[in-house]
């Protein structure tokens, strides 16, 4: 049976490599939406800050400085950002070395490497030229870690705690992306005389949430119809096809807490979530309300994590 | 296209060492002889290399250590106040051994093992070996290594020492000798295992001209052994663990790597409660779960802070307790050190006569035992012709080489003697032998030591081969990896004509 110091070092690894992943989908995602908007449209990144709840840290740093180089280089890659992308991959590294005897072997070796590349490359990313590659590379050996643990991993107690971190870790981020929207929905309401200008680009706005979450393609798929607020916020939450939806993450973490022992400790804190999510979708315009209402379901996902660490470390 | 042999870029394949006598210059090498041609199971090997050429070579070096890289093979330094990864270095010129000539070694080296593990299992039951006057007993209550809390116990099959790993040297007589016998916890068996995949890329069509035996077979072995070693009260399926102290521990990454082989645990110390009743369980998900079989790869002193040092935070309360009671087995067992001890070393050849019955298949190297007045006089008027060691230390650490010392080192070190003779031997300086190694973009000469691993339990199982050490400083006889040493593939082949 699994040692509860590896079932905790195994559920953050899944979390770190998630949260890199996530953050450089996010960060490449607005990248695009940015280049998207006409010039005329003043730009801000600091939406991307809001996301990833990093707004302090990068102030005690940066001060007044919101420009594009500071706020990407601090999600990409910053000794004072422990959620960055470079921190969270040397982070996972840690934690799986301390369980390599558990994990396929292969996923130690691309991780190791994708460590030592992230850490000599990590000015790259910060420059929009270089950005696209240094994303690319941490995505695409996110996915080789995916799929070689897909592929070759057994699936017992240590695979399942990896897999509950990264599905509680990528339901956070979800629920994050859309809640930074809403931000930005209350922002062009209290900016009355900017509304309209905004409005012509709400629909803009929506295309970068989905491209945050890589999921701009299946949304077409799935709905067939263009971009609306309403549509997109349904399947970001609701959606059981989609595997970076709220409810897709809910599902899957229920799948792996069959497989553990004492989950009946979890489940109800599980169902706590569920009840968060399965509140009516509200008015995509009212900023606050959604804004609210994301929030609740992140706290009770922190709740959930809790409990993981409780039972089972 | 081919070299002429001596020609061109590589220059030290054609190297004529010295004749081959006990001077600091005349080293034996594996690969060729005096006058520079292969040795016989070296050919297809010394052929391949001189086609190859030294600009290839160097680029097969190259990708060898990308590959180590890479593969995260990895051992830890202590340096500038933190623990540091750093790549295992890896020479891609492999130490040939004949086969028959192994054949050879294996016998001695299980034949070795069993006259150690009974002088063991002697010292801590019925002593007979003081009794009939072959050991003196102050020896053996002067050794720091000797535990008494361990008087008593009857491991299964009387081993002891279930790994070892036996430190050898050919000296220029072309003689394999034993240099240490490392009976508490030896490493470097990962490496062994690691440098085979790897040259096993960087030489893929090599591989085609030769049989080389395999060395993966070891951890099926090990496993074998300790799930061997289960106490009766174990269920059928006896649940088997590697103790670590750590990540920050210098041998971790063998600590994961052979409990990922074998696919059991590999637990800290933390991970694991002995209770009232001295059955040992680990902390699980599930919640506390038995432990039959503890292959630690912690040293005794720290095993048990109840038993032994207070302050150990590495090790688990009640361990010795519960191996006492044999409700739990231990490898290698608690106390086994006593026979991994520089001075012992010296009576070990008496061990292999006096239990066994038998003439050491493998010899010693001669040991001047400071412990004795005419030895140490002896070792005091020619230290400059001896490497001084002490008893119990390992890494290299405190070892003197006379010839290469200073005085003022030679006269601390005869100081340092005479203050604690007992602690001190000294023998003859050997000249280890050489292997062709890629120093610097050319091939030089480089010494080397070998370090085969033993199993003990109901037999023994000796590695085709072993962990070959290398100094890659010129003229330097330190291998260990902590102090600039690095390490090559041993191949074990059998030549067919």
């Amino acid at each position: 049976m699994l040692l509860s110091r590896v079932a905790d070092a195994l559920y953050w690894a899944g979390r770190y490599i998630e949260r890199a992943d996530d953050t450089a989908r996010l960060v490449w995602g607005f990248t695009e939406g940015i280049v998207d908007m006409p010039v005329s449209v003043v730009s801000s990144w600091e939406p991307l800050l809001a996301t990833t709840g990093t707004q302090d840290p990068f102030r005690a740093k940066y001060g007044s400085d919101v420009s594009e180089r500071s706020i990407v280089s601090f999600l990409l890659a910053d000794a004072e950002n422990p959620g960055c992308v470079l921190q969270s991959i040397v982070h996972a590294r840690e934690n799986l070395r301390s369980c390599r005897d558990v994990i396929p072997q292969f996923a130690w070796t691309v991780l190791n490497d994708l460590s030592m590349y992230a850490t000599a490359n990590q000015a790259d990313g910060i420059a929009r030229q270089g950005r696209a590659r240094f994303v690319e590379r941490i995505r695409r050996d996110v996915e080789r870690v995916h799929g070689i643990v897909n592929t070759t991993m057994i699936r017992d107690a240590a695979y399942n705690f990896w897999m509950l971190g990264q599905w509680l870790e990528r339901a956070d981020m979800t629920t994050r992306v859309l809640g930074v929207q809403a931000a930005e929905l209350v922002d062009a309401a209290h900016a009355a005389s900017r509304a309209s200008i905004v409005a012509e680009h709400v629909e803009v706005q929506w295309m970068t949430v989905l491209r945050s979450v890589s999921g701009r393609q299946m949304y077409q798929r799935a709905t067939r119809e263009p971009i609306n607020g309403l549509a997109v916020l349904d399947f970001l939450l609701h959606s059981k096809a989609f595997p970076r939806s709220v409810q897709f993450c809910v599902d899957a973490m229920e799948e792996h807490l069959d497989w553990l022992p004492r989950s009946s400790e979890v489940r109800p804190v599980l169902g706590a979530v569920r009840t968060e999510l399965s509140r009516p979708v509200v008015d995509v315009s009212d900023g606050t309300a959604l804004d609210a209402s994301m929030d609740r379901i992140q706290v009770a996902l922190a709740q959930l994590g809790r409990q993981i660490i409780t039972t089972y470390c | 296209m081919p070299l002429p042999r001596g020609a061109g870029k590589i220059p030290a394949i054609a190297h004529e060492p010295d004749p081959p006598i006990t001077s600091p210059t005349g080293a034996w090498d594996e690969l060729l002889t005096p006058s520079g041609d292969a040795r016989p199971h070296a050919e297809p090997l010394v052929g391949y290399l001189r086609e190859l050429g030294l600009a290839e070579l160097r680029a097969r070096q190259e990708l060898a250590s990308v590959d180590i890289l890479a593969m995260g093979i990895t051992f830890t330094v202590y340096a500038d106040g933190q623990n540091i990864d750093r790549a295992w270095p890896f020479d891609v010129v492999p130490r040939l051994i004949d086969a028959a000539e192994w054949r050879v070694v294996e016998a001695g080296l299980e034949q070795r093992i069993r006259a150690l593990n009974a002088f063991i299992d002697d010292v801590y039951n019925d002593q007979r070996v003081i009794a009939d006057g072959v050991f003196p007993a102050e020896l053996l209550e002067r050794s720091v290594n000797y535990r008494p809390e361990c008087r008593g116990v009857r491991p299964k099959f009387g081993v002891w020492a279930h790994i070892c790993g036996s430190d050898l040297v050919r000296a220029s007589d072309g003689r394999f000798y034993v240099l240490e016998d490392n009976l508490r916890v030896p490493s470097g068996v990962s490496y062994v295992l690691e440098n085979r995949a790897v040259s096993k890329r960087a030489f893929a069509d090599l591989f085609e001209r030769y049989s080389i035996e395999p060395v993966d077979a070891y951890t099926d072995e090990l496993q074998r052994l300790l799930l061997s070693l289960a106490p009766s009260g174990a269920g059928d399926q006896p649940t088997v663990v590697v103790l670590t102290p750590g990540i920050y521990n210098s041998a971790y990454f063998e600590h994961a790597f052979l409990a990922q082989r074998m696919g059991v645990q590999l637990v800290e110390g933390s991970d694991l409660v002995v209770g009232s009743d001295n059955i040992v369980r680990m902390r699980t998900i599930a919640g506390l779960q038995r432990v039959d079989v503890i292959y630690r790869r912690i040293d005794d002193l720290f095993l048990d802070p109840e038993a032994f040092r207070p302050d150990s935070v590495l090790g688990v309360p009640g361990l010795m307790r519960a191996w006492c009671a044999g409700n739990v087995a231990i490898a290698n067992a608690p106390g086994a050190g006593v026979a991994d001890d520089k001075v012992v070393y010296a009576w070990v050849p008496d061990f292999i006569r006096y239990y066994l019955g038998e003439e050491p298949l493998l010899p010693n190297v001669p040991t001047y035992r400071c412990l004795y007045d005419d030895e140490r006089q002896f070792v005091v008027d020619h230290i400059a012709e001896l490497v001084v060691k002490p008893a119990n230390e390992s890494g290299g650490y405190g070892l003197l080489i006379g010839d290469r010392a200073s005085p003022e080192e030679r006269q601390r070190a005869v100081a340092q003697i005479e203050a604690d003779p007992r602690n001190w031997i000294a023998q003859p300086i050997l000249q280890l032998s050489t292997v062709p190694t890629l120093c610097e973009g050319v091939l030089e000469p480089r010494h080397v030591d070998l370090r085969p691993f033993i199993l003990s339990g109901e037999g023994e199982y000796v590695t085709a081969g072993g962990l070959t050490r290398v100094a890659l400083r010129r003229g330097s006889l330190v291998v260990n990896s902590s102090q600039g040493g690095g390490s090559k593939d041993t191949w074990i082949v059998s030549v067919n004509d």
